[in-house]
């Protein structure tokens, strides 16, 4: 575990920690000072509904995870206050993490402990101290209540969020921005869904008395499992894809190099090599998460075309007059015909096509674009690939510093010196390359 | 409207009739109501159920999955069958509004008839209409009236459209309206209790309209990580096809050769009555069943005579294409299959040797797909056999090399004149 990360996750563990003390020792929180036989029972409802959904963990894209647990904890904050809805979340955190789902390391449950903790604190302060609320009374009157829940709900989730993300990029090595963008487009439309649920049970119940009688709270409990359920479903379904699509891909493309190399062991995992180089440099760059997603697809992918020639492919009139009159077409055109027809691809397909190409040559045969319009995740990949072909092929593998020297010098004829800048600083990242090396390397770009 | 089949004409017209009958038999009842809360229901309705059904999703095995259940149930509920009667009328109207003229009527009136109908099943059991009663909706008095008219919905929808659907395939009806109703009730089921609990989020004076907006955020939540799933599921199975396209294209003549073992193994499943909830996994396998070949290849290109061991690389072909698939993870069952691809009844294939009913039918379907496609097409060596040729082929190898009931199907289907003739049709395309 890199430094920063374990120094972050102490911080976090040990700040929360002295939250939960300082609030019980100190917040004259209302919550606190009615502790009865009626606030017992909710307390004890919101922690068996709270240890329900926390065990409906959503991953995201870029790692971490939502629990859906938070929607219960907001909803607790809102009727019992921060100190109880704190208390709460620890207990409920610790029952999934040590009892449900064994096996998870001491710090990483003290961290969760930790972060869920000032997450609440925060939103408790917002909600009591900043904006005014009482607790118990949850309305939705004024434009005042509205910013009380509205305001409260986003510190909760952007504290929660940025908790998990700067642990994922600390421990990821990737920078904390790519990170962050990278999961919001899942995480922001589930965390308003979460907020939006702890919201209604609140209000219902607080008001579940008047409304359904004395069987009230089983009415509540339906109301937090059925829309959270649904939520942990449709996302796990399509976490899982995801994660099913680049296993598939890895496997795809080893297969494609054990059918073109044969028993050549070092071209086995280029693709995936290629891919992950070039992810990370896209990432360095802060390119956005989709462009960064296109980029890792295309690394898998761009020698597609060297495993065959579909019949199709060779007389489908596309390709230029004297290339079908010879009959033989580069690799990454054919790639780019194997890839073009699959839905949602194309962009994939158009950074294969590309891969190859020198950038200082202008337009390359005829009808290729010319320089401007090659999309730089080409160059990227080009980067990458020039990379790992020197580290690797035989007879003379390089090592990883020299290899790094020789993009450098190729910076400008070969390649495209932006992308071999951002592949330098990715390899410093990475601590590939010794940083102070990486930097002199950077000063001859 | 002038090309589809008479009776389909006559139903088209009937149900918008029978629709139209009901929503003004409805709105009598209407009248008796305080106007602005009749408006204001429509309005709010109609505004929920066209944000509900923007851009639904398109499942995979045909159909789309929208969240519009689920506010038609809630509207029934707090506004009773007339409301909800007029919300689908204009949701149809303005969602529609670039459809053939027919489309719009019919899903106006089939819509009519379904919400119309539930509703009014819904007040003669007993259920309360919140929004226009001093009464509060309660579980106990209301719960069998929620499930009749529950099932009241299901039943009217499915069957309207599954009419339509058999009368313009001329295809079975009740078959039909069974595989429609097998994909409409789990959704019903799943986002029905939505409906009554947005209903009784309405009766909280605080929350109402709110309320019911609130509850579309985890349904909406939903919708979309559904189509990022069904996206993502679209993107993995043509980039598989693809891939494997480009894998096994090594001549042109096995190019197509997995498109066509797919298309007659889904003809010869049917004809079997192959459950349908594996025949995804039975396509892909079909799809995929040549991947392990490439471990072969450097025995193929051999000249000289195949040694022992040349021959046990040859029999673990199967074995490898099972590794793949599973790794491709994406169709769980359909590894297995692959694997047992080569075996025979007799008991002398390969890799496992298996016999008669230890082998999967949907690798024996695969079996048979595979050596009738290869027997009828053209290779390098010899001219493609004529198709009754490879028929008695076939029928020689019943029982020993094929499974009887399989190559029995595959007779049927020939002699029916259904054999899917996916080579001529592309060529066809080509020209």
């Amino acid at each position: 575990m890199p430094r920063t990360l374990k120094v972050y996750v102490w911080l976090v563990s040990a700040a929360g920690l002295i939250a939960v003390a300082a609030a019980a020792r100190w917040g004259d929180l209302e919550g606190l000072t009615r502790v009865s036989h009626t606030v017992l029972a909710d307390a004890l409802f919101f922690l068996a509904t709270g240890c329900l959904l926390d065990m409906m963990i959503v991953p995201m894209t870029r790692g971490g995870a939502v629990s859906a647990g938070f929607a219960v904890f907001y909803a607790c904050m809102l009727i019992l206050g921060p100190y109880l809805a704190a208390l709460v979340a620890v207990l409920a955190t610790l029952w999934t993490d040590v009892i449900v789902r064994r096996g998870v390391p001491f710090y990483k449950t003290l961290f969760n402990v930790g972060h869920a903790a000032i997450s609440l604190l925060l939103a408790g302060a917002t909600y009591y101290l900043l904006l005014g609320g009482r607790v118990g009374d949850v309305r939705l009157t004024s434009v005042v209540d509205l910013a009380r829940i509205v305001g409260s709900a986003a510190v909760l989730f952007a504290s929660e969020i940025t908790a998990v993300n700067l642990a994922v990029a600390l421990e990821r090595k990737a920078p904390v921005r790519s990170v962050w963008l990278g999961n919001a487009r899942l995480v922001i439309p589930l965390d308003a869904a979460l907020a939006g649920v702890g919201l209604l049970v609140a209000v219902l119940y607080a008001n579940r008395q008047a409304l359904f009688g004395g069987y009230g709270w089983i009415f509540v409990a339906g109301v937090i499992v059925l829309p959270t359920s649904l939520l942990f479903y449709g996302s796990r379904l399509y976490m899982d894809m995801y994660r099913v699509y680049d296993k598939t891909l890895r496997t795809l493309s080893a297969l494609m190099e054990a059918k073109v190399h044969g028993a050549q062991q070092e071209a086995i995992g280029h693709g995936e090599r290629v891919a992950r180089f070039a992810a990370a440099a896209a990432e360095e760059m802060g390119l956005s998460a989709e462009q960064v997603q296109a980029i890792q697809y295309a690394g898998y992918l761009h020698d597609v075309g060297k495993v065959g020639v579909p019949s199709q492919v060779l007389d489908n009139g596309h390709a230029p007059a004297e290339e079908q009159a010879s009959g033989v077409k580069q690799h990454a055109e054919i790639g780019y015909e194997i890839l073009r027809g699959i839905q949602f691809l194309s962009h994939v397909a158009t950074l294969v096509r590309y891969h190859d190409r020198r950038f200082d040559q202008g337009p390359y045969a005829s009808g290729a674009p010319t320089r401007e319009l090659i999309p730089f995740g080409s160059r990227l990949l080009a980067v990458a690939e020039r990379y790992d072909n020197l580290v690797t092929s035989a007879p003379a593998p390089l090592l990883p510093e020299d290899a790094m020297r020789r993009l450098v010098e190729e910076a400008g004829s070969l390649l495209d010196p932006r992308a071999v800048e951002a592949f330098v600083r990715m390899l410093a990242r990475e601590a590939v390359v010794d940083g102070g090396r990486c930097q002199e390397a950077l000063n001859a770009i | 409207m002038r090309n589809l089949p008479p009776l389909l004409r006559a139903y088209l017209v009937v149900v918008p009739a029978l629709g139209g009958a009901l929503l003004v038999w409805l709105s009598f009842g209407l009248a008796r109501q305080p106007e602005a809360k009749v408006i204001e229901g429509i309005l709010f309705f109609l505004a929920l159920t066209i944000i509900a059904a923007q851009s639904p999703v398109q499942l995979p095995r045909g159909g789309i999955m929208s969240v519009a259940f689920a506010v038609d149930y809630a509207c029934i509920v707090i506004y009773g069958p007339a409301v909800a009667a007029w919300v689908a009328v204009l949701s149809a109207a303005i969602l529609l509004r670039k459809s053939p003229w027919y489309k719009i009527t019919f899903n106006a009136g089939q819509l009519v008839l379904t919400v119309g109908l539930a509703g009014l099943v819904y007040g003669w059991s007993g259920g309360k209409f919140i929004a226009l009663s001093q009464d509060h909706l309660s579980l106990r008095y209301s719960g069998p009236a929620i499930v009749l008219s529950g099932v009241t919905y299901t039943v009217v929808n499915s069957f309207a459209v599954a009419i339509a659907v058999a009368l313009q395939e001329s295809r079975q009806l009740m078959g039909t309206w069974r595989v429609g109703f097998g994909w409409m009730g789990p959704r019903y089921l799943a986002l029905a209790p939505f409906g009554v609990l947005m209903a009784m989020v309405y009766q909280v004076p605080d929350l109402r309209y709110i309320g019911v907006a609130l509850f579309l955020l985890p349904l909406f939540w939903a919708r979309y990580a559904f189509k990022g799933y069904v996206d993502m599921r679209e993107v993995h199975q043509q980039t598989v096809e693809a891939l494997a396209t480009a894998l096994e294209a090594y001549d042109a003549y096995t190019e197509d050769h997995s498109d066509h073992v797919s298309g007659l193994a889904e003809a010869l499943a049917r004809r079997l009555a192959f459950p349908e909830t594996r025949m995804e996994a039975l396509l892909f396998a079909a799809r995929l069943h040549d991947i392990g070949k490439f471990i072969m290849e450097p025995v193929l290109n051999k000249t000289e005579r195949l040694t022992e061991e040349d021959w046990a690389l040859i029999k673990q072909h199967p074995a490898e294409g099972q590794r793949i698939v599973a790794a491709i993870e994406v169709q769980p069952g359909a590894a297995s299959i692959v694997r047992a691809t080569h075996e025979r009844p007799d008991g002398t294939g390969y890799p496992d040797g298996l016999r008669g009913e230890q082998i999967d039918i949907a690798a024996s379907i695969i079996a048979v797909a595979d050596a009738f496609h290869a027997m009828t097409s053209d290779r390098p060596y010899r001219p493609a056999m004529p198709e009754h040729a490879a028929i008695a082929e076939l029928s020689r190898g019943a029982g020993t090399q094929f499974d009887a009931n399989v190559v029995r199907a595959l007779v049927e289907l020939w002699q029916a004149g259904e054999l899917p003739h996916a080579q001529r049709s592309r060529h066809a395309e080509n020209a």
